[in-house]
């Protein structure tokens, strides 16, 4: 072996690593908790923990620069030492036998952290009371969608989402007669009527509704009580030239925006990412009991219908606290209701790798138990012998 | 020489799930949705005869509570305001908006150069604006009060930050509703606190 080759094997199956990367998991947990008070989860999870490193801006700019290892770069490295060091020193003893189990445990405990992070689908269905929806929507992702309804029976859509848009530039796509090229695209912003804004920073719309009003960008929210809504101005162009500058934004009161163009029929709409499924949910009824006498939350509930387009569901489902519906991989939790309004929100998950941190903990368990057990047994068998 | 090829392989599965994730531009069909009303129909009766007085949609977080007199009327809730009350009095009438938003919405000069506006009043200038801006302190917050007499039409407009949002609480009307609903606009600021 190589010097080269003998100093990167130490390195990735030093112990010392091992605590080097303790001691800065312990140090990014707590920086990332007194964070969370102003960044929420979402806010946390992207900026400490689904990142390689911490990123900071540098005073008076908008350079971000890496300050600090992130999650995927401490959980890498962590689980890099601790599959290295057991392929350069595995030996099967069964005196060692509890601490192999007990570290394969904790290396299927990292793999689910970072299969959720990568696979885990986190959407929500919002349901007014008698509505059916074949779809979900994602918290944070917004897509912009452009429509041909001129079919009586289906719509056909092309989604554009929105780190596509955020790149601006072009999009071609085979099913539209007609380029889509984004001038101008905030994650965050506000509808205004146009000529109040302080500081219009919109280019020229020519039609639909940013005719009338504007947007003023506001910073990106990480609070969990507060949504980023997305503004973009995109420009149409045909073979014969420009259709048109429409101003778009996914605030709820805009709603999507007609046109026609070659015989057919347009909508614009910038909206939550949607995940169609094939079937459907129905709200029949939303409960919102109270303790008698009080304001006391007792019990939310949705019943719902849940429905194929091929008949072979059609049946009643009570969904509430602690009593999830679980169907076709996706697992649906009473989220948020507001009975006054008469409505009802499903966030509705998906995750692959759930099992994987019971079967870590079964493993760990059983591991320590094996090890402790050996132990015991050994000094057991010590004393007998003394005695 | 083990060791190396399985840290690799273990990292570039990592990049190649994560990139995975990214999403693309697709299509697809779905059966017929109905499209909602258009924007500028549900624009306009969205906050009334005065969409320019409520500009940006409610901002979200911790809010304010008030006891509002009891000869306003309140008004239903839109999606832009989180209140609003009719004032009718026998000379004339005037409406009190209560709009959040994030931010400082451009600042105070912008924000009293809009109500002018509004009032077809030429703009002031940065060096005007101190003296157009009282301070009315309540118990519990610091708001800042500008009156605007545009004529016929008279705005009294008293803004505080809040949880990093603007609230705007804005009188608009006959100049003389506005004029007699000044001290009830006034002790109707000191009921204002936060929820």
């Amino acid at each position: 072996m190589s010097e080269y080759r003998k100093a990167f094997v130490d390195f990735f199956t030093s112990l010392k690593l091992t605590v080097v990367l303790l001691a800065l998991s312990i140090v990014l947990v707590f920086w990332a908790t007194i964070a969370q008070v102003k960044l929420g989860v979402w806010g946390v999870q992207e900026q400490f923990f689904q990142t390689f490193f911490v990123l900071q801006k540098i005073p008076g700019t908008e350079i971000p620069v890496p300050v600090f290892p992130g999650g995927y770069f401490i959980g890498g490295l962590l689980l890099i030492n601790l599959i290295a060091t057991h392929i350069h020193h595995f030996k099967f003893t069964w005196g060692k036998s509890g601490i192999q189990l007990t570290h394969l445990g904790l290396i299927i405990l990292l793999l689910g952290e970072l299969f959720t992070g990568l696979w885990q689908e986190d959407y929500s269905l919002r349901l007014d009371e008698g509505q059916t929806k074949n779809y979900s929507e994602s918290f944070r992702d917004q897509e912009l969608a452009i429509i041909d309804t001129t079919s009586p029976d289906y719509d056909d859509v092309v989604v554009i989402p929105d780190n596509v848009l955020a790149k601006r530039g072009e999009v071609q796509h085979p099913a539209l007669p007609f380029r889509v090229v984004i001038r101008e695209f905030f994650p965050n912003a506000t509808p205004q009527t146009r000529g109040q804004a302080p500081n219009d920073v919109i280019p020229p719309v020519t039609m639909g509704f940013g005719k009338d009003f504007t947007v003023v960008p506001l910073p990106l929210t990480y609070r969990q009580d507060q949504a980023n809504l997305s503004a973009a101005v995109v420009e149409l162009i045909g073979p014969q030239g420009s259709l048109g500058t429409w101003l778009l934004s996914a605030h709820p009161f805009v709603r999507p925006q007609s046109f026609e163009y070659d015989g057919r029929t347009f909508a614009l709409s910038l909206r939550h990412t949607r995940n169609y499924k094939p079937f459907s949910l129905t709200l029949l009824e939303l409960r919102h009991d109270v303790y008698p006498g009080t304001e006391i939350p007792k019990n939310f509930s949705s019943r719902v219908r849940l429905t194929t387009p091929d008949g072979h569901e059609d049946r009643e489902v009570l969904i509430y606290m602690n009593n999830p519906l679980r169907y076709a991989g996706l697992t649906f939790y009473q989220y948020q209701m507001d009975s006054a309004n008469g409505y009802s929100v499903l966030q509705v998950v998906r995750n692959p790798s759930w099992l994987l941190p019971y079967i870590s903990c079964v493993l760990m368990m059983l591991g320590l138990s094996i090890q402790f057990g050996i132990s015991l047994f050994r000094f057991i068998a010590k004393r007998r012998a003394a005695a | 020489m083990r060791l190396i090829r399985a840290s690799s392989i273990a990292l570039g599965s990592v990049l190649l799930l994560a990139s995975c994730r990214e999403a693309k531009v697709e299509s697809y069909r779905v059966p017929k949705e109905a499209i909602p009303p258009s924007p500028l129909d549900l624009a306009s009766g969205m906050s009334g005869s005065d969409m320019a007085s409520t500009p940006v949609p409610t901002a979200s977080g911790a809010g304010l509570t008030w006891t509002a007199p009891s000869n306003w009327a309140a008004q239903p809730g839109t999606p832009m305001r989180k209140a609003g009350y009719k004032i009718a009095a026998a000379n004339g009438t005037a409406e009190l908006t209560v709009t959040a938003f994030p931010g400082d919405v451009g600042g105070d000069l912008a924000n009293v150069n809009r109500w002018r506006n509004q009032l077809q009043l030429p703009p002031l200038s940065a060096g005007e604006l101190p003296a157009s801006i009282q301070t009315v302190a309540t118990g519990a917050m610091e708001f800042k009060l500008t009156e605007i007499n545009g004529g016929a039409q008279s705005t009294l407009s008293a803004w505080v930050m809040h949880d990093g949002s603007s609230w705007f609480f804005k009188l608009t009307g006959d100049t003389s509703v506005v004029a007699a609903e000044k001290p009830a606009f006034l002790a109707f600021l000191q009921t204002i606190k936060a929820e």
